[in-house]
């Protein structure tokens, strides 16, 4: 545990003095000003303002362009840097488990992400300042549904990030999953028999946009991110440990 | 050889332990994504999934009555959803009207999904489906413009146009935008399912007095409530849940119907009784004597309201006194019948009223007054009309209708009745006004969960900062915010190269 939390220390340490996430944070809360902006100028929300979190979290480039593309980006360094730089080898070998190099890793880059969320709820606290009358169960809801999705979507940027010293294969292998995850079960949803239910009961923006961003919370919603997101860590651990289960 | 071997040892034993860690890294990863998908199938099912609407008016759920009736509907039953913008008035002038439609129906036709589990299938077509899949099902179902959901069941095919399920308002000429007031998408999804499935539901034996014409409608709505409505001349034998509907009564009933009705009552079953002002004294002597137990009677005479007008002063002295607009306030908030009805931002109507009241009753029953007027009505004597509250008239709140519920410790008793003093709820020009308050009152007769029916006011909440503010919002949103972020990166950049 002790390992754990020294790890975990030194990995957020290393994402807050790096000029390059500071970069990337910007360009997050940039484009999510400019959503914002532009859904807010929207006649349908202008009206009712209770749409605004389905169309920012549920149904928005939010949710479709910056939530899959952003979350590898972090993730790219945190083992394909390593191994680019030959310091896994020495980090695999140090008295540490390999599930707390995997988890250590994991929350550092969660509780980074973070940080990006924070900026988009300042977004909502400035409608709070002037005077909107927001329905917060929704609000809080659509961010529940964005945090569990960047959840997701941070392991998958792992697992990618575990395959090799290649960042590029890592950042665009991580965003390629992402991209699958939300885009394939969309394709196949009006599909008949069981690989339209399959596609249903996988389709995250139909969870963000008619559960989460609505202040409706599902309980299979709820778990569904938390699963696949152990998976993904499982198959990160499997990869990290895998190269001790062959002499 | 030597030199010529090794290098052949070298390679076998490299692709060995390639295999191995393949295949031991496949079966890892197989095994995970094996659980995995089991865990989600498992809470994926209907029976192992809870939903929680934290939402403000906690209505992105479908009612339970509705759930149940998509839940009896046969296995390969569908819900087809076209969500399309094509009435061009509720687009004008930036309207909400189908982003907010479309918003809530997506949210229930998903419930419905989950809800029904592999019962139901439920399809969503819009903008983004393939249109050869559109316009296949759009043929198959021969779709007009307008009709948004179709449920089908066996063949069988309920239709529901925008209308049916959204009141809406138009937009006007100085640039208002067209808005929902109101919908009842789970009510009419319920309706149409029930309608669908109906095979042994709940009889509502309709004794019909010629000279009261009832509503054409009002047959299809009692269907749609699931009950299976009847004009009978005799009480049949009955089962358990059977209604018994007087919608009015001209004429004393002949001596074998008066002591079935009577008998009727008095064994507790669930009765509706209308009478209106003008309702024969010897048919009014006759019902106060059979509800003498139950603790109510009809009186004598049309309650009035003075009419408020635009000016803001309340006119009296002409016949539309009698024209009660009945607000919310005025419903029983207690009243398991009338309780969901008071949250409801509409009025209703009833006209030609008589007062009923407390006499008498016995202690089997509870009893309490489902509907009163205002502070301000009156008891107009319809034998000598002047529309105006005089002296000898009596003043005040008046009780429009009554519920009486036998009283039974343990709960599920039968005996529950309604009287109420007007028969024009039933009738062609009324009919449409009183729907939910009939769908929500026969329900507790039919001691159906008395759950949320008819139309439900959908909450805008219409947000217009001024120019200057929007402009300070951008400017924080699009350059306060990231500037201050890339400033950071470029401090910590500096002193990192420091």
């Amino acid at each position: 545990m002790r390992a754990f939390a020294a790890l975990l220390r030194k990995e957020v340490f290393s994402l807050f003095v790096s000029p390059y996430i500071y970069l990337l944070l910007g360009t997050w809360f940039l484009l999510n000003g400019l959503f914002f902006s532009f859904i807010l100028g929207y006649p349908a929300v202008e009206q009712d303002l209770t749409l605004f979190p389905q169309f920012l979290f549920g149904s928005g480039l939010l949710v479709w362009l910056l939530l899959p593309a952003f979350p590898p980006l972090l993730t790219l360094k945190l083992f394909a840097e390593e191994q680019r730089t030959g310091t896994l080898e020495p980090l695999l070998s140090a008295p540490i488990r390999d599930v707390a190099i995997v988890a250590a890793k994991y929350c550092a880059a969660w509780l980074f992400f973070f940080t990006f969320w924070i900026g988009v709820l300042l977004l909502f606290l400035l409608l709070e300042f002037h005077q909107a009358p927001l329905d917060w169960a929704r609000v809080g809801g659509g961010f529940l549904g964005a945090i569990s999705a960047s959840s997701l979507f941070l392991a998958t940027g792992l697992w990618a990030s575990s395959w090799g010293g290649n960042l590029i294969l890592a950042a665009g292998g991580g965003a390629c999953i992402n991209f699958l995850l939300l885009f394939l079960p969309v394709l196949f949803e009006n599909s008949p028999g069981r690989v339209g239910a399959l596609a249903k009961s996988l389709h995250i923006p139909n969870m963000l946009d008619r559960a989460f961003a609505v202040g409706l919370f599902d309980s299979y919603a709820l778990l569904f991110f938390p699963i696949m997101t152990l998976l993904f860590l499982w198959l990160t651990w499997v990869r990290l440990v895998s190269r001790r289960w062959v002499p | 050889m030597a030199h010529m071997g090794t290098p052949c040892v070298t390679k076998v034993g490299t692709m060995n332990s390639r295999a191995r860690l393949s295949l031991l890294l496949c079966l890892a990863s197989f095994a995970g994504v094996l659980l995995t998908g089991l865990l989600l199938a498992f809470f994926a099912q209907p029976s192992h999934r809870v939903r929680w609407d934290l939402s403000n008016h906690s209505t992105q759920t479908l009612s339970e009555r509705t759930t149940r009736a998509l839940t009896a509907l046969p296995a390969e039953s569908r819900l087809t959803g076209f969500f399309f913008q094509e009435e061009e008035h509720l687009l004008r002038n930036g309207a909400a009207v189908y982003p907010q439609a479309f918003s809530r129906l997506r949210t229930l036709l998903e419930d419905a999904r989950i809800q029904t589990g592999s019962n139901l299938t439920v399809l969503q077509l819009d903008e983004t489906t393939d249109m050869i899949q559109v316009e296949a099902e759009a043929v198959r179902l021969q779709r007009e413009p307008g009709e948004i959901l179709f449920l089908e069941s066996k063949g069988k095919i309920q239709r529901l146009s925008f209308p049916d399920l959204f009141v809406t308002t138009d937009p006007t000429a100085d640039g208002q935008p067209a808005r929902i007031r109101q919908e009842q998408v789970d009510t009419s999804l319920g309706n149409a399912a029930t309608l669908l499935i109906q095979e042994h539901f709940p009889h509502i034996w309709i004794i019909q007095d010629p000279t009261v014409p009832l509503s054409r409608d009002l047959f299809p709505f009692l269907e749609g409530q699931g009950f299976s409505p009847q004009t009978v001349q005799s009480l049949p034998s009955h089962q358990e849940g059977d209604l018994l509907l007087i919608p009015g009564q001209w004429k004393p009933f002949l001596p074998s119907l008066a002591a079935e009705v009577s008998q009727w009552v008095a064994d507790g079953h669930p009765t509706w009784i209308s009478l209106g002002f003008n309702a024969p004294p010897g048919v009014i002597s006759w019902w106060n004597e059979v509800l003498l137990p139950q603790g109510f009677a009809f009186l004598d005479g049309l309650v009035c309201e003075p009419i408020s007008t635009s000016t803001g002063s309340a006119a009296v002295g002409t016949p539309d006194c009698g024209r009660l607009e009945i607000r919310p306030q005025s419903l029983s908030a207690q009243h398991p019948a009338t309780r969901f009805l008071t949250s409801r931002s509409r009025s209703y109507l009833f006209a030609g009223v008589r007062p009923l009241d407390f006499r008498g009753g016995s202690n089997d029953y509870t009893r309490a007054p489902l509907v009163r007027t205002r502070t301000n009505a009156w008891v107009e004597n319809p034998e000598h009309p002047d529309f105006q509250p005089s002296g000898h008239e009596a003043k005040g709140v008046q009780n429009l209708a009554m519920a009486a519920n036998r009283w039974n410790p343990n709960g599920n008793a039968p005996g529950r009745l309604i009287a109420i003093g007007t028969t024009l709820l039933f009738q062609q020009d009324h009919f449409p006004f009183s729907k939910d308050f009939l769908a929500a009152t026969f329900r507790w007769l039919a001691k159906g969960k008395e759950g949320d029916v008819g139309l439900v006011p959908l909450h805008s909440i219409p947000f217009r900062p001024s120019r200057k503010e929007k402009v300070r919002m951008a400017n924080i949103a699009i350059l306060g915010i990231p500037g201050f972020t890339f400033l950071f990166a470029l401090v910590i950049f500096f002193r990192r190269r420091r």
